[in-house]
């Protein structure tokens, strides 16, 4: 593999030179390379500078990806390791900046970790972080709480 | 603001919660209860059958302890079936069929409403002639219209049909005799067969269980009541009936008001049958009793909030994503 040299650009303006063996991990900028192999520098319009810059540690980490079991571990430990870094708000964005740059592993990790972090929010919490309104009224909000026969063995729990 | 985090990677998420988890977050708003009632695990784990009931013009959840020596009830709150056209306000039901997760549901101002409750979704139905009170309506498999029913040579007892493997039965009768009506949705053809080998019996009901079905039959002479069933539903020659439950109620009660049952079903797991009357021997409310196996073991839990004499029908309900 050649050690072409690319340039990723954010939409804030920030840039970074990588190999291109590190940017082709972003699928986004494996596709424009096929399509046109003379680009040296690459815009990315959704994705702001801070993040990028995450989303490159992780590519550059994961670039030669082993085979071989120590391998793996190391990179497991090191996912975990990265992933300790940010705070849920920061890991919504990181899963927003994989999912239109087409970073796959950093897709699945992000999301495994969000879930881990979130499982036992309330509600409240969850509307906060995700930004999501409540669009229940008081009634309709008691009512999907208190309902509960969709849901497993309270339903037709005996009663005491 | 994140609320524009795409829906395939919130469904990412959700699939990599514990089932317990997804349950809480449903109250987090409308879109994420949708998405997370569509989520295969919380489906699956949300997968068991629900004792239903309509009666007060709507359809309730229920359960019932049948377990103790004073059997009760409980009416879990109503699904609620929204009026198109008047927002918050709730539809009177008349009638309700039900068929692997969808019913289909006649309304008192003589509409029609397929209605996936579990999904909240309804699709109303305009039908082309004038919906008869009379008329019996039934859904099957891969049918996406209503068939007016053909004139026959028979006569259909109201409120009886089921639906099975896809295929609906009635209760009906002609001149002669009682028998038991299929309709075949695949080839568009009505069938007969034989109902049980008794006689004399005054009301005549039917049920399914996994894929048996199951017949009522009440004599008011004999003061007897007997539920059959049978496993051989796909044949073309006569039905195979077996006896499963027969209580003598002239042992049970002094009172000869026979409690007359509108609809029932077999309770999972347990060899009892629930069954919706109306009347009963000491009084002449709508009952829910309970007729067990064993022991000729007969309670009553009368239904004391209905308002009126709407006839209850029971039946199970599991969820499914079927589109209505």
């Amino acid at each position: 593999m050649s050690s072409n040299k690319i340039v990723l650009t954010s939409s804030d303006g920030e840039s970074f030179e990588v190999e291109e063996v590190v940017a082709r991990k972003l699928q986004i900028v494996g596709h424009m390379l096929e399509d046109d192999c003379v680009i040296n520098e690459i815009p990315l319009q959704n994705v702001t500078g801070d993040i990028l810059s995450m989303v490159i540690e992780y590519c550059k980490t994961h670039v030669d990806e082993e085979e071989s079991e120590e391998a793996q571990t190391k990179l497991k430990t090191w996912d975990e390791e990265f992933m300790k870094k940010f705070d849920i708000k920061t890991l919504l964005q990181i899963i927003l900046a994989a999912n239109y740059l087409n970073v796959k592993g950093l897709l699945d990790l992000v999301s495994q970790t969000i879930a881990d972090t979130i499982k036992d929010y309330t509600p409240e919490q969850i509307r906060e972080v995700f930004g999501v309104e409540n669009d229940y009224t008081e009634e309709e909000e008691a009512e999907v709480r208190k309902e509960n026969a969709w849901a497993f063995d309270e339903a037709d729990t005996p009663k005491p | 603001m994140m609320s524009d985090l795409p829906v395939d990677l919130l469904e990412d998420i959700f699939n990599r919660l514990p089932t317990t988890s997804l349950k809480g977050l449903r109250s987090t708003c409308k879109l994420w209860n949708g998405l997370i009632k569509r989520n295969p695990r919380f489906l699956e784990a949300a997968k068991k059958p629900l004792v239903l009931i309509l009666r007060d013009y709507r359809v309730w959840r229920m359960s019932v302890n049948h377990d103790v020596a004073a059997p009760s009830k409980e009416f879990d709150g109503a699904l609620s079936l929204m009026d198109p056209h008047f927002k918050s306000q709730q539809v009177d039901i008349a009638g309700v069929f039900h068929c692997d997760g969808l019913l289909l549901c006649t309304t008192e101002d003589d509409r029609l409403v397929v209605w996936n409750p579990y999904l909240e979704e309804t699709r109303w139905i305009q039908h082309k002639t004038d919906h008869k009170r009379d008329s019996k309506l039934a859904l099957g498999y891969e049918y996406n219209k209503v068939l007016d029913n053909d004139p026959l040579d028979c006569f259909i007892e109201p409120n009886t049909g089921v639906s099975l493997k896809g295929n609906t039965y009635w209760i009906a009768s002609d001149e002669v005799t009682n028998f038991l009506l299929s309709f075949d949705f695949t080839t568009e053809r009505f069938k007969s067969f034989c109902l049980p080998p008794i006689q004399n019996f005054g009301k005549i009901v039917l049920s399914v269980r996994e894929e048996q079905l199951l017949v009522l039959l009440q004599s008011y002479h004999a003061l007897e009541m007997e539920i059959w069933m049978t496993d051989d539903i796909d044949t073309e020659s006569a039905l195979s009936w077996s006896i499963f439950i027969k209580v003598d109620f002239k042992n049970l009660s002094t009172y000869y008001c026979f409690p007359v049952c509108w609809s029932f079903l077999m309770h999972e797991g347990k060899e009892k049958a629930l069954c919706c009357t109306i009347g009963s021997y000491e009084t002449s409310r709508n009952m829910v009793n309970i007729t067990g196996l064993h022991d000729q073991y007969y309670a009553e839990i009368p239904d004391e909030d209905s308002t009126n004499w709407q006839r209850p029908i029971i039946f199970s309900y599991v969820p499914s994503l079927v589109q209505s």
